[in-house]
């Protein structure tokens, strides 16, 4: 009779086999539990962590509203929340400014940031935005993204609408708007005007352009030197 | 170690963001936009008095008075009153070559005017010269105007003018006159007086009616409406001239009225009323010719103006069955109402700049004055008033309007800025006005 030599044995019945699985089972196990408690690998935060960055614009209550007298109604509602780090600040103080005309990026601690923080400032952010928003959609107004910059557009605005006349007689004609880009320095200084858009009516330019050399120096822009595109519309007459 | 994973993935998203199109709105990285609605103040301007070796202080302040006043008459400004000078009531030095800007600035003033009163060979000449104290520039060379004493308002409102134009880039209105008729002294005549209202006199004096002033393009003549001979006619007035008749009856038999100029300087529009039909012709301002019928309808066309472009007519007619504005393209022939809300819409008057044709419009019981704009025939309200106002002219600036109201129990004229703001009543006590009709700049 012919006997059949034994099998070899198994390679899942080998001590190895067995160690090996093991090993893998436990890696495993140890990677699920560091992928799911610990803080610093937590890949897909919670839902109501979700930060969203959108602009925001709530329905026009009115017909062609105008832009003029609501926009200081919502910068006047602008809330800000205090927040655990500087990542948004309400009111850049002038001097400070002139002083770090490259404010951003900020010099950093020693160590990198680590996820908490980053999604620490963006919440913040996100929660300085929430409360902006609402209080802007309860007027009918537009919401605004960054609240420096809709108080420095608020500042301009004023500053500029006070130094403006002589349009008036140009009131009547319909669609009559004039652009203009100033480069300011970091006291606000206007340094120099282009004329992006002409109005067509050389008058109505020649106002614009006195309006903004009587507005120099304009409101010490956030952030250092920078550039300020201006529209002008002419106040509607009935 | 993850964060060596992250890495290259947030560059590549950096990137990513770094390429996208920036918006329209802030051409610019990190641009602000901001919107102004505003520029309805007026200009704030500083006079100062005149220096002058030559003429006495009163002299001095009597011309400084014509200009003030001249300068608030165009509109568009406001005067910085004396009490607000840091500088000088008086001009220090008409040759400097700066000024101190800062100074005026910071009173609110955007021009300031300069000047003096130089003795030149026998004569007295006004040397002023602006400046735009905002940019702090000279606006133009130092230009002069001659003056004696008994014209002196007529070298101030001239130089008002060239103030103004000089800042604005338009001419003011101040040495311009107004013609209309008035029955002050019993029957119709036509009258001249001063863009102010000041300075009236009677240009007609034949004891008939009198109706309808039009202005030559530069001024010098009158065309109007007399019944002098009977029927209604078309006359001619130039100044220092004798009037005469347009058209010899014989010839041209038909009553005519409401001539004006155009569309040529040499040409006249008028209505006649030719076989129970009346329509609008057009012919030579001095007679000869035949005339051209303009419009050819059974309903009646009255009160031509043309557009500034002299090929577009405005008229009314009650061809729709009631007045209405119309406007007709005579290169095309094409006529287009330009008018649908009321019963009433009369006395279209396109604006010399051609933006808008004024009208009087009847709402309700009473009149009042509109514009039209001849392009898209969008239509604004300018005055309102529970009287009747009618009959409205151009400023040949095309900022103001002259018209016809009952305000006060008899009719008299008005001006009004085209904003709506700045209402002047120009005539008092003379009877009841009408037909006003305002000139060209004088020179």
């Amino acid at each position: 009779m012919i006997r059949f030599p034994a099998p070899p044995p198994s390679l899942c019945e080998t001590p190895d086999y067995r160690r090996l699985v093991k090993w893998s089972a436990g890696s495993h196990l140890l990677l699920f539990l560091v992928l799911v408690f610990a803080p610093g690998f937590r890949m897909r935060p919670p839902l109501e962590e979700t930060v969203y960055v959108e602009v925001l614009a709530a329905a026009p209550s009115a017909p062609a509203p105008e832009p003029a007298p609501r926009k200081p109604k919502v910068d006047e509602a602008v809330v800000i929340p205090k927040q655990p780090r500087e990542v948004s600040k309400p009111e850049p103080k002038a001097p400070k400014v002139e002083e770090k005309p490259e404010d951003k990026p900020k010099p950093r601690p020693k160590t990198a940031p680590t996820r908490d923080d980053i999604l620490g400032n963006l919440r913040a952010k996100q929660a300085s935005r929430d409360a902006q928003t609402s209080e802007t959609q309860k007027e009918g107004g537009v919401g605004i993204l960054d609240p420096v910059r809709a108080a420095y557009q608020r500042k301009v605005r004023d500053h500029v609408y006070a130094n403006w006349a002589g349009a008036a007689q140009f009131s009547r004609i319909r669609g009559i708007q004039a652009a203009y880009r100033v480069s300011l320095d970091p006291g606000g200084r206007v340094l120099d005007v282009e004329l992006v858009r002409s109005s067509g009516e050389p008058g109505y330019d020649r106002s614009v352009e006195r309006a903004i050399s009587k507005s120099s120096p304009l409101p010490p822009p956030p952030g250092g030197p920078r550039s300020v595109l201006l529209t002008f519309d002419p106040e509607r007459l009935r | 170690m993850h964060s060596r994973w992250l890495r290259p993935w947030l560059l590549l998203l950096a990137l990513l963001i770094g390429l996208a199109p920036p918006s329209p709105a802030t051409a610019q990285d990190g641009e602000i936009s901001v919107n102004i609605v505003g520029g309805s103040r007026d200009y704030l301007i500083a006079v100062q008095r005149f220096a002058s070796d030559a003429a006495s202080r009163n002299e001095v302040e009597a011309l400084y008075a014509e200009i003030v006043a001249a300068i608030e008459l165009s509109g568009g400004f406001r005067l910085v009153p004396d009490d607000a000078f840091l500088e000088p009531l008086q001009t220090a030095n008409l040759q400097a070559t700066r000024i101190p800007c800062d100074n005026w600035r910071a009173v609110g003033t955007d021009a300031l005017l300069e000047g003096r009163v130089e003795q030149v060979g026998g004569v007295q000449r006004s040397r002023y010269r602006v400046w735009d104290t905002a940019r702090c520039q000279q606006q133009g060379d130092p230009a002069f105007f001659e003056v004696s004493r008994d014209d002196l308002w007529i070298a101030a409102r001239k130089l008002a003018d060239d103030v103004i134009y000089r800042f604005t880039g338009r001419r003011g209105i101040a040495a311009t006159q107004i013609a209309f008729v008035s029955n002050q002294e019993g029957n119709k005549e036509i009258f001249v007086m001063e863009s102010d209202g000041t300075r009236r006199q009677r240009v007609t004096s034949n004891g008939s009616v009198n109706l309808f002033p039009g202005w030559s393009r530069d001024g010098r003549s009158l065309i109007y409406t007399s019944h002098r001979a009977g029927l209604s006619d078309l006359w001619m007035l130039a100044r220092a001239k004798k009037g005469r008749r347009v058209f010899d009856l014989r010839r041209l038999p038909g009553e005519k009225y409401r001539g004006i100029f155009g569309p040529s300087d040499r040409d006249i529009t008028f209505v006649m009323h030719v076989a129970e039909n009346t329509d609008l012709y057009r012919a030579r301002a001095d007679g000869d010719g035949k005339p051209e019928r303009l419009t050819r309808h059974r309903a009646i066309d009255v009160s031509p103006s043309w557009s500034p472009d002299r090929k577009r007519i405005a008229f009314a007619s009650d061809r729709a069955g009631t007045l209405q504005i119309y406007v007709k393209d005579m290169e095309t022939g094409l006529l287009r109402r330009l008018t649908f809300e009321g019963k009433y819409n009369a006395s279209p008057a396109w604006s010399p700049d051609g933006r808008w044709n004024a009208y009087a419009a009847r709402t309700g019981h009473y009149f009042d004055i509109y514009l039209a704009d001849p392009e898209t025939g969008d239509v604004v309200q300018l005055t309102e008033h529970p009287r009747n106002e009618e009959a409205p002219a151009w400023s040949p600036d095309s900022r103001k309007i002259v018209f016809v109201a009952d305000r006060f129990g008899r009719k008299d004229l008005f001006s009004i800025e085209l904003t709506g703001r700045g209402l002047r009543r120009l005539t008092e006590g003379c009877g009841d006005c009408s037909g006003p009709t305002w000139s060209s700049w004088l020179e």
